[in-house]
């Protein structure tokens, strides 16, 4: 069984990486358990899973911050691969308070300068190359919008022309990486149709991803329109079949 | 009236040599570093300097020298001041680059008068501070301004226990003015006193300031402490405070509250007496947060950050605490760095670029100095300059 830790800047990631690592490795294959970090300390949050034979074993932790995403694992990393995690996985949004200071809109040289400052953080590391962070471009939200059939599943009236009338373009037509500086807002606008406020809350991102499946994700990433999401859904898919 | 730039001298060239080097402020300042950087040593020497201004305060160590700018309604005033063995050597006051002030090594100088529209000699006592004894707000108004800011100071040291073994023996005869603010060692009369001046909305500022910190309070109150015998019996009551917190039905004096509580309320209440009654001109927070959980010690940093900013009063505070460190943003941090007895300060007004670099690194902000990332920096800076 490969032991992988996971650190995300918050619990809609914590929760898009529980359920996207059951999609793709398997839940005959999967066991997790999920964590938060406050005071330094981690504590159990709900909740974990334990397959018969897995394959994998996950701790996922929700640091609380973007900025800690990074602090977190430089603070664990000799303690984790002492305890047989073999990699290290990061996960936090490329939109931040750091990147709105020095932009408003999406700049692909400034995403490839963030991208390349924190690898040279990690570089920085004693087990830099068990070390992998993953930008969601420009949010956790854009992944959602690429998976557009979740919409569906979570409320029927939001089929693919209505969220088109809505937001005034096809989910499928556009790159969410390269056209929505802000994805949030989108999401927003399509819970707005519905009667309800899109506020990433714990109960709303189970409701969300509970229909997340194998074909939502490959929706997601066909033609390469969510290359921040590939990234990561090769290495799952890599240790769903224990060739990491 | 605001600090900008900040140089203190003493003993140079002698082995106990010590200088803080052209430290500039901004509004909201944090000093951070390890311990024996000088976080404290600087609050102290800024507000020994507010003691001699304000006439508070004698020369307090045999040698010193301040060279000091302030911001004042649009106005720059640079004073600066030398002393030797206590005795002043020199001292110049200028606002906006105008001289006003200028005494030399035997005492004489010249001073502007402004009702005559001109420059007067004088002389003084060789260990008095001229701007401090020169109390004449026709002649000379324009130094109310350094007096006033030198009076209306205060600072806290967050890491004592901060008035909380000191109880309060009803004074009919002592008067709010009495109270030589801040003063920890007279909370429980200063929160009486608030609560005179201002019977709702003093209590409620606290209940409020408390609750956002994290402090669930129902109520906050002055009550004679029943259970405590003193020899000889006092005929009359001792005071003290207490809450009440939800969900715990008896309210409690303040011996028997957490230390954490008790120095987050003592400050609370001198802080916000010192807003409603006379606006403070800077508050000087050492240590903020120490003994503070994770979640409190955040909170109450962000409450005391929003408070300066809504009264636009300065704020500066040390601290060495990485939950400090991670709620306040890197724009206001002050590093000092003691090289060979002289401290220079990085912050983002000198060195914006390494701060927003930093920022690029992805790791939080108790990194900056935890990290290699500064010391990687300044290395480069360094041979880049040689």
């Amino acid at each position: 069984m490969i032991k992988i830790a996971v650190f995300t800047e918050g619990q809609s990631d914590l929760i898009f990486i529980r359920q996207l690592s059951c999609c793709i490795i398997g839940y005959d294959s999967i066991s997790f358990k999920c964590f938060r970090l406050f005071a330094e300390e981690t504590h159990p949050i709900p909740y974990g899973f334990e397959a018969a034979n897995p394959l994998v074993y996950l701790m996922i932790v929700d640091v609380g911050n973007d900025t800690k995403v990074l602090s977190a694992i430089r603070d664990r990393e000799k303690n984790l691969i002492t305890k047989g995690y073999e990699r290290i996985f990061g996960l936090r949004d490329m939109y931040s308070q750091a990147y709105r200071k020095r932009s408003s809109v999406i700049d692909q040289d400034l995403n490839a300068t963030f991208i390349a400052q924190a690898q040279a953080t990690i570089s920085q590391m004693h087990y830099s190359d068990r070390i992998q962070l993953f930008f969601a471009i420009m949010e956790l939200e854009s992944w959602l919008l690429s998976s557009h059939n979740l919409f569906c599943k979570l409320d029927p009236s939001l089929s693919l022309d209505k969220i088109q009338t809505i937001l005034g373009f096809n989910l499928k037509e556009i790159c969410p990486e390269n056209d929505l500086f802000h994805p949030t807002d989108q999401v927003n606008t399509i819970f707005n149709s519905i009667g309800q406020r899109y506020k990433k809350s714990k109960s709303q991102l189970e409701a969300i991803l509970a229909g997340l499946s194998e074909s939502d994700i490959h929706d997601a990433i066909r033609d390469n329109r969510c290359p921040s999401l590939e990234s990561l859904v090769i290495q799952l898919e890599l240790l769903g079949t224990d060739r990491v | 009236m605001k600090i900008k730039k900040f140089n203190y001298s003493q003993y140079i060239g002698q082995p106990h040599q010590w200088q803080i080097e052209n430290c500039s402020f901004g509004d909201i300042n944090l000093i951070v570093g390890k311990n024996a950087t000088g976080k404290t040593r600087t609050l102290n020497v800024i507000r020994a300097l507010a003691r001699l201004v304000s006439q508070r305060e004698k020369l307090r160590w045999s040698d010193g020298t301040y060279d000091v700018q302030f911001s004042s309604n649009d106005q720059t005033i640079s004073y600066k001041l030398s002393y030797s063995n206590n005795v002043v050597v020199n001292e110049e006051l200028f606002i906006d680059n105008e001289l006003k002030l200028r005494r030399d090594p035997d005492s004489t100088g010249i001073i502007y008068a402004q009702d005559h529209g001109d420059m007067l000699k004088f002389q003084s006592p060789n260990n008095e501070v001229v701007v401090a004894s020169r109390d004449d707000a026709i002649q000379h108004p324009y130094l109310q301004t350094l007096q006033s800011w030198g009076k209306s100071i205060s600072r806290y040291n967050f890491g004592t226990d901060l008035g909380v073994k000191t109880l309060y023996l009803p004074d009919t005869s002592s008067e709010v003015s009495d109270l030589d603010l801040p003063s920890s060692g007279q909370v429980v009369h200063i929160f009486s006193a608030g609560i005179d001046r201002h019977p709702d909305l003093f209590k409620q500022t606290i209940i409020d300031d408390m609750r956002n910190v994290g402090y669930k309070l129902e109520d906050v109150f002055v009550a004679p402490i029943q259970d405590l015998r003193t020899e000889p019996r006092l005929p009359i009551d001792i005071l003290s405070l207490f809450v009440s917190e939800k969900g715990i039905g008896i309210p409690f004096p303040q011996i028997e509250m957490s230390q954490g509580m008790f120095r987050t309320l003592s400050i609370l209440i001198q802080v916000n007496f010192s807003l409603l009654v006379a606006t403070p001109s800077c508050i000087l927070i050492d240590d903020i947060g120490e003994g503070l959980d994770y979640e409190r010690s955040s909170s109450f940093v962000k409450v005391i950050m929003a408070k300066a900013t809504d009264a636009d009063i300065q704020l500066i505070m040390t601290s060495n605490h990485n939950f400090i460190m991670n709620a306040v943003p890197i724009e206001y941090w002050i590093i000092p760095q003691p090289q060979a007895g002289i401290i220079v300060h990085l912050n983002y007004r000198n060195s914006k670029k390494l701060f927003d670099d930093f920022e690029l690194t992805g790791l939080g902000n108790f990194d900056l100095l935890t990290s290699d990332y500064l010391l990687q920096k300044l290395e480069d800076q360094n041979s880049s300059a040689t």
